[in-house]
Protein backbone atom coordinates (compact mmCIF):
# COMPACT_ATOMS: atom_id res chain seq x y z
CA UNK A 1 0.00 0.00 0.00
CA UNK A 2 2.52 2.04 0.94
CA UNK A 3 4.60 1.63 -2.34
CA UNK A 4 1.31 2.53 -4.27
CA UNK A 5 1.50 5.96 -2.67
CA UNK A 6 4.82 6.61 -3.20
CA UNK A 7 4.45 5.52 -6.95
CA UNK A 8 1.49 7.84 -6.89
CA UNK A 9 3.00 10.54 -5.49
CA UNK A 10 5.97 10.11 -7.79
CA UNK A 11 3.57 10.13 -10.46
CA UNK A 12 1.26 13.17 -9.90
CA UNK A 13 4.90 14.86 -9.20
CA UNK A 14 6.49 14.23 -12.43
CA UNK A 15 3.17 14.79 -14.28
CA UNK A 16 3.26 18.04 -11.94
CA UNK A 17 6.91 18.81 -13.49
CA UNK A 18 6.32 18.03 -16.69
CA UNK A 19 3.37 20.63 -17.28
CA UNK A 20 5.06 23.22 -15.54
CA UNK A 21 8.12 23.15 -17.85
CA UNK A 22 6.46 22.75 -20.99
CA UNK A 23 4.67 25.76 -20.45
CA UNK A 24 5.22 27.79 -23.69
CA UNK A 25 7.81 31.46 -22.92
CA UNK A 26 9.21 34.12 -24.90
CA UNK A 27 12.54 34.22 -25.12
CA UNK A 28 15.14 37.11 -24.30
CA UNK A 29 15.58 37.22 -28.34
CA UNK A 30 11.42 37.52 -28.81
CA UNK A 31 10.74 39.74 -25.68
CA UNK A 32 13.44 42.17 -26.99
CA UNK A 33 11.93 42.27 -30.67
CA UNK A 34 8.67 42.61 -29.16
CA UNK A 35 9.57 45.65 -27.25
CA UNK A 36 11.62 47.28 -29.80
CA UNK A 37 8.85 46.81 -32.66
CA UNK A 38 6.71 48.64 -29.68
CA UNK A 39 9.29 51.61 -29.55
CA UNK A 40 10.00 51.63 -32.94
CA UNK A 41 5.94 52.16 -33.64
CA UNK A 42 5.01 54.53 -30.86
CA UNK A 43 8.22 56.73 -32.22
CA UNK A 44 6.85 56.80 -35.62
CA UNK A 45 2.95 57.65 -34.62
CA UNK A 46 4.94 60.12 -32.83
CA UNK A 47 6.91 61.52 -36.23
CA UNK A 48 3.67 61.14 -38.01
CA UNK A 49 1.84 63.80 -36.06
CA UNK A 50 4.41 65.60 -36.23
CA UNK A 51 4.81 65.86 -39.80
CA UNK A 52 1.05 66.19 -40.60
CA UNK A 53 0.99 69.62 -38.07
CA UNK A 54 4.03 70.43 -40.90
CA UNK A 55 2.02 69.85 -43.59
CA UNK A 56 -0.94 71.92 -42.17
CA UNK A 57 1.27 74.81 -42.00
CA UNK A 58 2.39 74.59 -45.37
CA UNK A 59 -1.22 73.98 -45.96
CA UNK A 60 -1.37 77.65 -44.61
CA UNK A 61 1.41 78.96 -45.63
CA UNK A 62 0.23 77.93 -49.41
CA UNK A 63 -3.08 79.47 -48.59
CA UNK A 64 -1.70 82.77 -47.42
CA UNK A 65 0.29 82.76 -50.79
CA UNK A 66 -2.78 82.34 -52.67
CA UNK A 67 -4.51 85.49 -50.97
CA UNK A 68 -1.69 87.49 -51.78
CA UNK A 69 -1.34 86.62 -55.11
CA UNK A 70 -5.20 86.80 -55.78
CA UNK A 71 -5.00 90.45 -54.09
CA UNK A 72 -2.13 91.46 -56.10
CA UNK A 73 -3.35 90.36 -59.60
CA UNK A 74 -6.78 92.92 -58.44
CA UNK A 75 -4.03 95.11 -57.56
CA UNK A 76 -2.39 95.08 -60.74
CA UNK A 77 -5.79 95.40 -62.60
CA UNK A 78 -6.56 98.72 -60.48
CA UNK A 79 -2.61 100.20 -61.32
CA UNK A 80 -3.68 99.21 -65.03
CA UNK A 81 -6.90 101.26 -65.00
CA UNK A 82 -6.24 103.86 -62.56
CA UNK A 83 -6.95 107.37 -63.64
CA UNK A 84 -5.69 110.57 -62.14
CA UNK A 85 -8.70 112.13 -60.06
CA UNK A 86 -10.88 115.15 -61.58
CA UNK A 87 -9.20 118.33 -60.77
CA UNK B 1 19.98 29.86 11.78
CA UNK B 2 22.05 31.76 9.58
CA UNK B 3 21.65 29.20 6.92
CA UNK B 4 17.40 30.26 7.02
CA UNK B 5 18.38 33.94 7.09
CA UNK B 6 20.55 33.46 4.05
CA UNK B 7 17.78 31.59 2.31
CA UNK B 8 15.10 34.90 3.22
CA UNK B 9 17.93 37.18 1.90
CA UNK B 10 19.01 35.71 -1.63
CA UNK B 11 14.75 34.81 -2.21
CA UNK B 12 14.02 38.56 -1.38
CA UNK B 13 16.39 39.63 -3.24
CA UNK B 14 15.80 37.25 -6.19
CA UNK B 15 12.20 38.58 -6.06
CA UNK B 16 13.07 42.20 -5.86
CA UNK B 17 15.73 41.62 -9.41
CA UNK B 18 12.73 39.92 -11.09
CA UNK B 19 10.73 42.50 -9.96
CA UNK B 20 13.46 45.02 -11.71
CA UNK B 21 13.93 42.79 -14.87
CA UNK B 22 10.41 42.92 -15.78
CA UNK B 23 9.00 46.06 -14.75
CA UNK B 24 11.28 47.38 -17.75
CA UNK B 25 8.83 45.57 -20.09
CA UNK B 26 5.41 46.43 -21.09
CA UNK B 27 3.96 42.84 -20.85
CA UNK B 28 4.12 40.77 -18.12
CA UNK B 29 5.98 37.90 -20.41
CA UNK B 30 5.23 35.37 -17.12
CA UNK B 31 1.74 34.90 -18.36
CA UNK B 32 1.79 35.74 -21.56
CA UNK B 33 1.27 32.34 -24.43
CA UNK B 34 2.32 32.26 -27.73
CA UNK B 35 -0.65 33.28 -29.60
CA UNK B 36 -0.94 36.36 -27.37
CA UNK B 37 2.92 37.32 -27.79
CA UNK B 38 2.50 36.92 -31.87
CA UNK B 39 -1.05 38.88 -31.83
CA UNK B 40 0.94 41.54 -30.05
CA UNK B 41 3.73 41.32 -32.41
CA UNK B 42 1.90 41.69 -35.58
CA UNK B 43 -0.37 44.78 -34.32
CA UNK B 44 2.69 46.35 -33.29
CA UNK B 45 4.45 45.93 -36.65
CA UNK B 46 1.42 47.01 -38.11
CA UNK B 47 0.78 50.01 -36.40
CA UNK B 48 4.48 50.71 -37.32
CA UNK B 49 4.02 50.00 -41.09
CA UNK B 50 0.95 52.31 -41.08
CA UNK B 51 2.49 54.77 -39.52
CA UNK B 52 6.04 54.83 -41.79
CA UNK B 53 3.63 54.97 -44.76
CA UNK B 54 1.86 57.70 -43.18
CA UNK B 55 5.18 59.72 -42.80
CA UNK B 56 6.10 59.08 -46.41
CA UNK B 57 2.91 60.40 -47.91
CA UNK B 58 2.85 63.46 -45.32
CA UNK B 59 6.40 64.17 -46.47
CA UNK B 60 5.56 63.79 -50.15
CA UNK B 61 2.86 66.43 -49.27
CA UNK B 62 4.88 68.36 -47.91
CA UNK B 63 7.73 68.17 -50.88
CA UNK B 64 4.64 69.26 -52.85
CA UNK B 65 3.01 72.19 -50.81
CA UNK B 66 7.05 73.74 -50.72
CA UNK B 67 6.89 73.76 -54.52
CA UNK B 68 3.91 74.92 -54.79
CA UNK B 69 5.10 77.65 -52.39
CA UNK B 70 8.18 78.65 -54.42
CA UNK B 71 5.96 78.61 -57.56
CA UNK B 72 3.40 81.36 -55.83
CA UNK B 73 6.34 83.34 -54.69
CA UNK B 74 7.43 83.41 -57.94
CA UNK B 75 4.30 84.63 -59.42
CA UNK B 76 3.92 87.25 -56.76
CA UNK B 77 7.45 88.68 -57.46
CA UNK B 78 6.47 88.62 -61.06
CA UNK B 79 3.24 90.46 -60.98
CA UNK B 80 5.12 93.28 -58.45
CA UNK B 81 7.33 93.54 -61.83
CA UNK B 82 4.44 94.14 -63.81
CA UNK B 83 2.74 96.31 -61.39
CA UNK B 84 5.82 98.45 -61.12
CA UNK B 85 5.94 98.50 -64.88
CA UNK B 86 2.72 99.45 -65.23
CA UNK B 87 3.07 102.21 -63.03
CA UNK B 88 6.57 103.53 -64.35
CA UNK B 89 8.34 102.80 -60.66
CA UNK B 90 9.97 100.97 -58.83
CA UNK B 91 10.32 99.18 -55.45
CA UNK B 92 12.17 101.84 -53.73
CA UNK B 93 9.31 104.79 -54.86
CA UNK B 94 6.67 102.23 -53.87
CA UNK B 95 7.68 101.99 -50.13
CA UNK B 96 8.38 105.41 -50.12
CA UNK B 97 4.82 105.76 -51.14
CA UNK B 98 3.61 104.17 -48.64
CA UNK B 99 5.75 105.52 -46.25
CA UNK B 100 4.50 109.18 -46.64
CA UNK B 101 0.85 107.70 -46.58
CA UNK B 102 1.70 106.40 -43.10
CA UNK B 103 3.50 109.74 -41.92
CA UNK B 104 0.08 111.53 -43.54
CA UNK B 105 -2.11 109.18 -40.86
CA UNK B 106 0.11 109.63 -38.01
CA UNK B 107 0.61 113.56 -38.70
CA UNK B 108 -3.24 114.14 -38.84
CA UNK B 109 -4.06 111.02 -35.54
CA UNK B 110 -1.83 113.72 -34.19
CA UNK B 111 -3.77 116.60 -35.02
CA UNK B 112 -6.95 115.09 -34.18
CA UNK B 113 -5.45 114.73 -29.95
CA UNK B 114 -5.09 118.48 -30.20
CA UNK B 115 -8.36 120.74 -28.46
CA UNK B 116 -10.83 122.02 -30.83
CA UNK B 117 -10.04 125.43 -30.20
CA UNK B 118 -6.48 124.44 -31.57
CA UNK B 119 -7.91 122.38 -34.41
CA UNK B 120 -9.44 125.46 -35.38
CA UNK B 121 -6.86 127.82 -34.50
CA UNK B 122 -4.82 125.27 -37.22
CA UNK B 123 -7.08 125.14 -39.52
CA UNK B 124 -4.68 126.11 -42.32
CA UNK B 125 -2.41 123.39 -41.21
CA UNK B 126 -5.44 120.45 -41.36
CA UNK B 127 -5.80 122.61 -45.14
CA UNK B 128 -2.67 121.46 -46.10
CA UNK B 129 -2.63 117.97 -44.97
CA UNK B 130 -5.62 117.18 -46.86
CA UNK B 131 -4.05 118.92 -49.73
CA UNK B 132 -0.96 116.53 -49.13
CA UNK B 133 -3.78 113.59 -49.21
CA UNK B 134 -5.08 115.00 -52.36
CA UNK B 135 -1.70 115.04 -53.77
CA UNK B 136 -0.52 111.48 -52.94
CA UNK B 137 -4.05 110.38 -54.59
CA UNK B 138 -2.83 110.98 -58.12
CA UNK B 139 -0.22 108.56 -57.56
CA UNK B 140 -1.60 105.36 -59.62
CA UNK B 141 0.03 103.00 -56.40
CA UNK B 142 -2.81 104.99 -54.75
CA UNK B 143 -5.68 102.30 -56.42
CA UNK B 144 -4.09 98.83 -54.53
CA UNK B 145 -6.16 98.10 -51.88
CA UNK B 146 -3.74 98.52 -49.21
CA UNK B 147 -3.40 101.61 -49.99
CA UNK B 148 -7.05 103.01 -50.39
CA UNK B 149 -7.59 101.49 -47.26
CA UNK B 150 -4.95 103.83 -45.72
CA UNK B 151 -6.58 106.71 -47.57
CA UNK B 152 -10.24 106.20 -46.61
CA UNK B 153 -8.17 106.39 -42.94
CA UNK B 154 -6.69 109.27 -43.40
CA UNK B 155 -10.07 111.18 -44.89
CA UNK B 156 -12.17 109.76 -42.04
CA UNK B 157 -9.62 111.53 -39.58
CA UNK B 158 -9.52 114.78 -41.58
CA UNK B 159 -13.54 114.16 -41.45
CA UNK B 160 -13.47 113.47 -37.68
CA UNK B 161 -11.07 116.67 -37.43
CA UNK B 162 -13.22 119.17 -39.12
CA UNK B 163 -15.97 117.76 -37.14
CA UNK B 164 -14.11 118.75 -34.16
CA UNK B 165 -13.04 121.78 -34.71
CA UNK B 166 -16.86 123.05 -35.34
CA UNK B 167 -17.28 123.14 -31.72
CA UNK B 168 -14.92 125.92 -31.47
CA UNK B 169 -16.56 127.91 -33.87
CA UNK B 170 -17.31 131.08 -32.53
CA UNK B 171 -21.15 131.55 -30.51
CA UNK B 172 -23.18 134.37 -31.33
CA UNK B 173 -25.20 137.04 -29.62
CA UNK B 174 -28.36 138.51 -30.79
CA UNK B 175 -28.53 142.47 -30.33
CA UNK B 176 -31.32 143.98 -28.63
CA UNK B 177 -32.91 146.98 -28.40
CA UNK B 178 -30.55 149.29 -26.53
CA UNK B 179 -27.07 147.57 -27.10
CA UNK B 180 -23.99 148.89 -28.48
CA UNK B 181 -20.80 146.90 -28.75
CA UNK B 182 -19.18 148.71 -25.64
CA UNK B 183 -22.12 147.30 -23.75
CA UNK B 184 -22.15 143.75 -25.22
CA UNK B 185 -18.04 143.36 -24.58
CA UNK B 186 -18.57 144.10 -20.78
CA UNK B 187 -21.19 141.31 -20.55
CA UNK B 188 -20.03 138.63 -18.19
CA UNK B 189 -20.76 136.29 -20.43
CA UNK B 190 -19.20 137.92 -23.62
CA UNK B 191 -15.75 139.17 -23.03
CA UNK B 192 -16.54 141.09 -19.56
CA UNK B 193 -14.53 143.94 -20.40
CA UNK B 194 -15.80 146.43 -22.54
CA UNK B 195 -12.79 147.09 -24.66
CA UNK B 196 -12.65 144.31 -25.97
CA UNK B 197 -15.69 145.88 -28.36
CA UNK B 198 -12.81 146.45 -30.96
CA UNK B 199 -12.70 142.45 -30.58
CA UNK B 200 -17.01 142.14 -31.38
CA UNK B 201 -16.23 145.00 -34.49
CA UNK B 202 -14.02 143.51 -36.10
CA UNK B 203 -14.74 139.62 -36.31
CA UNK B 204 -17.72 140.87 -37.55
CA UNK B 205 -16.75 143.23 -40.18
CA UNK B 206 -19.25 141.77 -43.02
CA UNK B 207 -21.98 142.97 -41.51
CA UNK B 208 -21.00 146.25 -38.98
CA UNK B 209 -20.04 148.78 -41.25
CA UNK B 210 -20.28 151.85 -38.48
CA UNK B 211 -19.15 150.42 -35.22
CA UNK B 212 -21.70 153.04 -33.51
CA UNK B 213 -24.50 151.90 -35.56
CA UNK B 214 -25.44 148.25 -34.64
CA UNK B 215 -29.32 147.01 -35.10
CA UNK B 216 -31.47 144.84 -33.18
CA UNK B 217 -31.68 140.96 -34.39
CA UNK B 218 -28.46 141.54 -35.96
CA UNK B 219 -26.58 137.92 -35.01
CA UNK B 220 -22.87 138.93 -34.14
CA UNK B 221 -20.17 136.37 -34.19
CA UNK B 222 -18.14 136.16 -30.41
CA UNK B 223 -15.21 134.37 -31.25
CA UNK B 224 -13.07 132.78 -28.54
CA UNK B 225 -10.57 131.62 -29.81
CA UNK B 226 -7.99 133.67 -32.88
CA UNK B 227 -9.08 132.22 -36.19
CA UNK B 228 -6.36 130.71 -38.68
CA UNK B 229 -4.65 133.34 -40.46
CA UNK B 230 -5.96 135.91 -37.43
CA UNK B 231 -4.36 137.77 -34.42
CA UNK B 232 -5.65 139.52 -31.59
CA UNK B 233 -3.87 142.62 -30.65
CA UNK B 234 -2.27 142.58 -27.22
CA UNK B 235 -1.33 145.46 -25.45
CA UNK B 236 2.46 147.33 -26.43
CA UNK B 237 1.98 145.66 -30.04
CA UNK B 238 2.49 147.26 -33.28
CA UNK B 239 2.57 146.28 -37.03
CA UNK B 240 5.63 145.71 -37.94
CA UNK B 241 6.18 143.54 -33.91
CA UNK B 242 2.79 141.48 -35.09
CA UNK B 243 4.33 141.29 -38.84
CA UNK B 244 8.08 139.85 -37.86
CA UNK B 245 5.90 137.17 -35.91
CA UNK B 246 7.18 133.56 -37.46
CA UNK B 247 3.45 132.99 -37.25
CA UNK B 248 2.85 136.08 -39.12
CA UNK B 249 5.24 137.13 -41.77
CA UNK B 250 8.50 136.35 -39.82
CA UNK B 251 9.46 139.57 -41.64
CA UNK B 252 8.70 143.08 -39.36
CA UNK B 253 9.42 145.04 -43.34
CA UNK B 254 5.82 143.43 -44.19
CA UNK B 255 3.69 145.18 -41.47
CA UNK B 256 2.22 146.98 -44.77
CA UNK B 257 0.99 143.80 -45.63
CA UNK B 258 -0.67 143.63 -42.48
CA UNK B 259 -2.36 146.97 -42.67
CA UNK B 260 -3.52 146.95 -46.47
CA UNK B 261 -5.76 143.73 -45.06
CA UNK B 262 -6.96 145.71 -42.17
CA UNK B 263 -7.56 148.92 -44.03
CA UNK B 264 -11.04 148.92 -43.08
CA UNK B 265 -10.81 149.80 -39.20
CA UNK B 266 -6.92 151.34 -39.20
CA UNK B 267 -6.66 154.62 -40.41
CA UNK B 268 -3.16 155.04 -38.88
CA UNK B 269 -0.63 152.76 -39.25
CA UNK B 270 0.83 153.67 -36.31
CA UNK B 271 -2.49 153.77 -34.22
CA UNK B 272 -3.70 150.20 -33.27
CA UNK B 273 -5.41 149.08 -30.12
CA UNK B 274 -5.89 146.19 -28.18
CA UNK B 275 -8.23 143.49 -29.16
CA UNK B 276 -8.09 144.00 -32.92
CA UNK B 277 -8.99 140.77 -34.60
CA UNK B 278 -6.30 141.55 -38.16
CA UNK B 279 -6.48 139.84 -40.81
CA UNK B 280 -3.33 138.08 -41.76
CA UNK B 281 -3.25 137.64 -45.63
CA UNK B 282 -1.15 134.70 -47.25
Amino acid sequence: MNKLRIFMLALISVAMLSLTSCKWKPSEEQIKTLEETKAAALSAEETLQKKKAERQEWENKVAAKKAELEKLKKDKENVQNFQQPAE
Amino acid sequence: MKIRLAVILSLFLSLVFANVVLAQYSYNYEEMTQEQYNALLAEWQQRLDTAKKGIAEEEAKIEQLKKEYDALQAEIDQTWQEIFQIAESNNAAYNAYKGNLEQLRDEVRAFLNLSPEEIYSKSNELNELEARLEELKKDPFSSMAEQQKLIAEIESLIEQAKEKAKTAVPPTYTVMKGDYLWKIAGKEDIYGNPMAWWRIYTSNLDQIKNPDLIYPNQVLAIPRVVGPNEHLVQKGEFLSKIASYPNVYGDSFKWQKLYEANKAFISDPNLIYPFQVLKIAR
